[in-house]
């Protein structure tokens, strides 16, 4: 096959009008007639409704209409569960709280009115009567025995379960050295830089009972058209969800979110489109948070650092409601493996009730926080045996020859974890040449030796990524413009995904990639498709694509070849064209042959035996996830009188197979070192002991800018998986799940000549370095008082 | 986030100001840059009846050089206190405290008389305005007083200003010979301040001759008991620090707690702030009686 295309640093198509400002984004929808929808939330953490009055509301010049939950009636189902699992005693909130409601943020009753500023102007005067109840807000006291219930009878368990193999107690008695420690993940915000919105029309006269038309911000349209379907009892023909340009999304906007339900059963109730877009305030309250587990946690290693078993007890908090199933902690419990060798392991895990706002997937989705646990007790055990903390990782990771690696455990997926194929030596002698480790260190006793507090780290962590069930793709030669368009279920929130599946398009057909249209995230454009989560695009739904252009390709064959009266051997595919391999001047363009492929005129009898059009449908059904991984190193100065960490730089080297376009791939590790960033120092959502949330604008919810993330050394190790066709594996987020563990090593680096600390949190406050430096401190001094 | 509704005006001088502020006490708000009451109206914390919007009123915009210093109209942006080039010769602590304050679109828009008003603890030209003694003009119905910036605010967001007043311009006085240094400490750039400091030195034949401190995230005035400071004054230069200066300073203030940190670690803050801004302009003293 032709690599010019896979491979290529193309510009990205969609930058020519997202740049210029012509992007369609969910708030720029306006169409006539058009009203808009505005929530009331629940400002109490844990409370009965007694009533919820809008009388008062209802007079005011410009409402529409009000709706509480007994004012939807049957209208109020719970919402659909798009992850059920066996484990899980699934709590879906209903579109509109009933009789209690269970986070700050909770809707309670939405108003339509002509437009947002009197429906923010109604919603404020609904009267809310709570009779409030005590909350459970952090999860440990959440599952004490007498905790308030979040839901009857649940014990604030939302699920419990276990992933275990190997002889755990017999190698932790055997073990040389055993380290251990509590690990916490605080809750997060994915802040994507659109908030989510949608708009809804309703046609009556289209299909049998009428089509429902949503755009949505969202990862998922295919899924948001099932649940919403399924919630309506409608045919999912009667439908049509369309993602339009989504400015980010980071897993937050994969959950099918009341307001996707509310605002198409408004537009189909009313008879009007609505239209509401979510304010920032909104967004910190009522998207999903995401991270929020304490780890427990144990490694047992050999004397000469071979690492035996792992034991881990972790709560990982739900928030108020189920909301994206037990997903995240799934990723993370296998998580804990890493990249290592070992060969025993039992992980438990809590799944908690608390009232907060409900938790789902975000950038790394479980694994910066697995990532974190495994990599602390690596380095603890590293300076427990006095082994350079490379070092011991080098001795315990999966050789190459070693692949494809299975571990007697099963995975999110469904499946038992195998791992398909990697480098890990070669991805850490990788890193550690763009980090140019050996000066770095002599740097570091330099810096030290003016007193400065200078510290190295390291992290490696493994992306599951690519995950199933399928993607397909339709190729389509358009007989008037003779572009190549590619319909496709997999789904973009602004990663480049038009511009990575038309290269692998243009890749397989030989083609231009300025001939390519992809049309995704719409479901009228490909009937199945499961979306943009689980850095899966490429992956998936590029195979689909490669996999359709090979079939297109071999109908574009058949058809220059009946056309040509040539043998398909003596044909030549070359730049949008076919030609006779042995006379050029005879050549026909995929223009030319789509429209021969077309239709005779109308009532003519079709003689070709190729059939008719030049379109290919395939679909790519991987038969396992894939792992693509990353080995990062941070050099950080850790400010003595504040506590304050300056990353000064930063290298990563990646795995991520086959890549089909560097540029967007070294984008997405960049950002994902700078969300990883904020969260291993900056972002944090912490609650009140009432469940208050205490963050709730950007002025406290600090996420790092340009000017705090450094212009990391990146670069790639090219290790083809061999669980697809054109060996990728996923990105999207294997630059952020190392970054709390790099840094937090780091941090423990620099303060090694103070004291022995271990940063056992993200994010590392100054303050809580501060404290930890002055305690330090102070025993040095009581050791040490004739200094 | 769609503010309530409210009474727009657009006025053209400060009495057509005062009186429309006088007629509505307690319920009408000045619009100057709306760099923190635009934002408070749309989460509708704060819901004006009326807004007089003072951004077409010509006498607020001015920078004026006196005899006694320099007169800041109250609508003077932070970006043209950073670019102004009199300012930079004679009073480069305000552009080097600007520096600090958000990013560069909110400096285009935020003005010196909107930020003092909102007595924000952490705000960076109050801090750099009571180093320099500066006055602010506050004008009402009924007449027009002087408050010092150092008393300006009372409380975080909380200031001396009555519903009926407004600030129309700030005096900075000259403080010839004097260095001055601006040290802020913040967990990102553009974040609020976790504290800062500000210091105005002069030393004359290598002693200090005239002294003034001031610090930011503390409850009450900035501006550090001036008795402490000059208490310094006839102190060789090479031992100030040494003086117990930074300890004493900040012994009696106490500090802003809330979700960002706590006032220990904000004393802690607010000590390295200090001591690094004394540094600087210890430096600076030093540059100026002995240029290279």
């Amino acid at each position: 096959m032709n690599k010019s295309h896979i491979g290529a640093r193309h510009p990205r198509k969609e930058d020519d009008r997202l740049l210029r400002g012509r992007g369609l984004y969910t708030a720029d929808i306006q169409l006539p007639d058009m009203v808009h929808a505005a929530f009331v939330r629940s400002t109490k953490a844990h409370a009965d409704l007694v009533s919820v009055d809008t009388q008062r509301a209802r007079t005011l010049p410009g409402v529409i209409a009000i709706y509480t939950a007994a004012d939807l009636g049957d209208g109020n189902p719970p919402l659909y569960n798009s992850n059920p699992h066996p484990a899980l005693d699934p709590r879906p909130p209903r579109p509109l709280a009933t009789d209690r409601v269970r986070y700050v943020g909770e809707p309670i009753a939405v108003v339509v009115a002509a437009n947002r500023y009197v429906a923010e102007d109604a919603a404020g005067l609904v009267d809310v009567h709570y009779r409030p109840r005590a909350a459970a807000v952090e999860m440990a006291s959440a599952v004490a025995e007498d905790a308030p219930e979040v839901h009857e009878g649940s014990h604030n368990h939302a699920a419990e379960f276990t992933v275990t193999f190997g002889d755990v107690e017999a190698k932790f008695r055997d073990a040389a050295v055993i380290v251990r420690g509590q690990f916490t993940a605080d809750r997060a915000s994915g802040s994507p830089m659109e908030t989510r919105a949608v708009v809804a029309e309703y046609r009556r006269f289209e299909r049998a009972n009428g089509l429902l038309t949503v755009w949505s911000s969202t990862q998922m349209p295919h899924n948001g058209r099932r649940a919403l379907a399924a919630m309506l009892d409608v045919p999912q023909h009667e439908v049509r969800f369309i993602a339009p340009d989504v400015g980010g999304a980071f897993g937050i906007k994969a959950v099918f979110y009341t307001e996707e339900y509310l605002v198409p059963w408004l537009a189909r109730e009313l008879g009007r489109p609505v239209k509401w877009v979510e304010d920032r305030h909104e967004h910190f309250v009522g998207s999903a948070h995401a991270r929020a587990q304490v780890h427990h946690a144990e490694l047992a290693v050999a004397a000469d650092g071979t690492v035996l078993a792992l034991r881990d007890d972790f709560l990982h908090d739900s928030g108020a409601y189920t909301t994206w199933g037990i997903v995240v902690p799934q990723l993370t419990a296998p998580g804990t493996i890493g990249p290592y060798r070992l060969t025993a392991m039992r992980v438990d895990c809590t799944v908690v009730f608390t009232n907060t706002t409900p938790t789902a997937a975000y950038r790394g989705a479980g694994r910066p926080e697995s990532t974190f646990v495994i990599e602390r007790l690596m380095d603890l055990a590293a300076r427990e045996l006095r082994i350079d903390p490379i070092e011991i990782r080098r001795r315990n990771v999966i050789h190459r020859d070693e692949f494809p690696y299975e571990f007697p455990i099963i995975g999110r997926d469904g499946k038992k974890v195998v791992y398909d194929s990697g480098d890990y030596h070669a991805n850490i002698d990788q890193a550690v040449k763009l980090f140019d480790l050996d000066r770095r260190r002599a740097d570091r006793a330099e810096m030290r030796e003016a007193g400065r507090l200078i510290g190295i780290g390291c992290a490696i962590a493994l992306e599951k990524s690519g995950l199933g069930p399928t993607e397909g793709a339709m190729l389509r030669v358009d007989p008037q413009d003779g572009a190549v368009y590619v319909f496709t279920g997999a789904s973009s929130s602004g990663q480049g995904q038009e511009t990575t599946l038309a290269q692998i398009c243009a890749d397989g057909l030989d083609v231009p990639v300025d001939q390519v249209r992809v049309v995704m995230s719409d479901t009228a454009a490909f009937p199945i498709g499961v979306g943009a989560i689980a850095s899966r695009i490429a992956t998936v739904g590029g195979n689909a694509v490669a996999l359709a252009a090979s079939s297109l390709r071999r109908k574009v064959l058949a058809v220059a070849a009946a056309e040509l009266e040539l043998d398909e051997d003596d044909l030549v595919v070359r730049n949008g064209h076919v030609q006779d391999g042995n006379d050029p001047s005879r050549v026909l363009s995929f223009q030319e042959l789509a429209w021969r492929a077309g239709m005779p005129s109308p009532g003519m009898t079709h003689l070709k035996a190729y059939g008719p059009g030049l379109e290919a449908v395939e679909y790519f059904t991987p038969p396992g996830v894939v792992y693509a991984s990353a080995t990062h190193l941070a050099l950080v100065e850790v400010d003595p009188a504040t506590g304050l960490v300056k990353v000064l730089d930063y290298a990563a080297s990646h795995d991520s197979g086959t890549i089909v376009n560097p540029m967007i791939v070294d984008g997405q590790v960049q950002g994902g070192i700078a969300a990883g960033i904020g969260s291993a120092l900056l972002e944090t959502l912490p609650y009140t002991a009432d469940g208050e949330p205490a963050t709730t604008t950007y002025n406290d919810y600090l996420i790092p800018s340009a000017l705090d993330v450094p212009d990391a050394h990146i670069d790639y190790i090219h290790v083809p998986s061999p669980f697809n066709p054109l060996g990728i594996k996923g990105v999207g987020q294997a630059g952020t799940m190392p970054v709390p563990a790099c840094i937090a090593s780091a941090v423990d680096d620099a303060l090694s000549t103070v004291g022995d600390i271990t940063v056992d949190r993200f994010p590392v406050s100054p303050e809580w370095i501060w404290e930890a430096l002055n305690t330090a401190r102070q025993s040095r001094a009581t050791r040490e008082p004739s200094k | 986030m769609k503010p309530a509704p409210f009474e727009y005006r657009v006025v053209q001088s400060v009495e057509e100001a005062l009186e429309l502020l006088g007629s509505q006490p307690g319920e009408a708000r000045l619009l100057a840059g709306g760099q923190s009451l635009v934002p408070a109206m749309s989460a509708r914390t704060e819901t004006p009846a009326l807004l007089i919007d003072i951004n077409d009123v010509p006498t607020l915009r001015t920078i004026t050089d006196h005899d006694d210093g320099i007169h800041l109209g109250a609508l003077v942006r932070h970006a043209e206190v950073a670019n102004n080039p009199d300012l930079a010769q004679n009073w480069p602590l305000l552009a080097e405290a600007v520096s600090h304050i958000a990013s560069p679109a909110i400096r285009h828009r935020g003005t010196v008389g909107g930020s003092l008003a909102v007595g924000d603890p952490l705000a960076e030209l109050a801090t750099a305005l009571t180093a320099l003694d500066a006055t602010a003009s506050v004008a009402s119905v009924g007449g027009q007083r002087n408050v010092p910036v150092a008393d300006l605010s009372t409380a975080p967001f909380r200031t001396v200003l009555t519903a009926e007043e407004m600030i129309v311009a700030i005096q900075v006085p000259r403080h010839h010979g004097a260095v001055t240094a601006f040290h802020e400490i913040s967990r990102r750039k553009g974040a609020a301040a976790l504290g800062a400091a500000a210091v105005r030195l002069r030393l004359s034949a290598g002693t200090v001759a005239d002294l003034r401190l001031a610090l930011s995230g503390v409850l009450g005035s900035r501006l550090v008991d001036p008795t402490i400071t000059d208490a310094r004054l006839g102190l060789p230069a090479s031992e100030l620090a040494s003086s117990s200066l930074v300890e004493d300073a900040t012994a009696s203030l106490e500090f802003v707690d809330d979700v960002t940190a706590s006032s220990a670690y904000r004393r802690a803050v607010g000590v390295a702030a200090l001591s690094r801004a004394l540094d600087t302009a210890l430096e600076r003293a030093d540059q100026l009686s002995n240029p290279a």
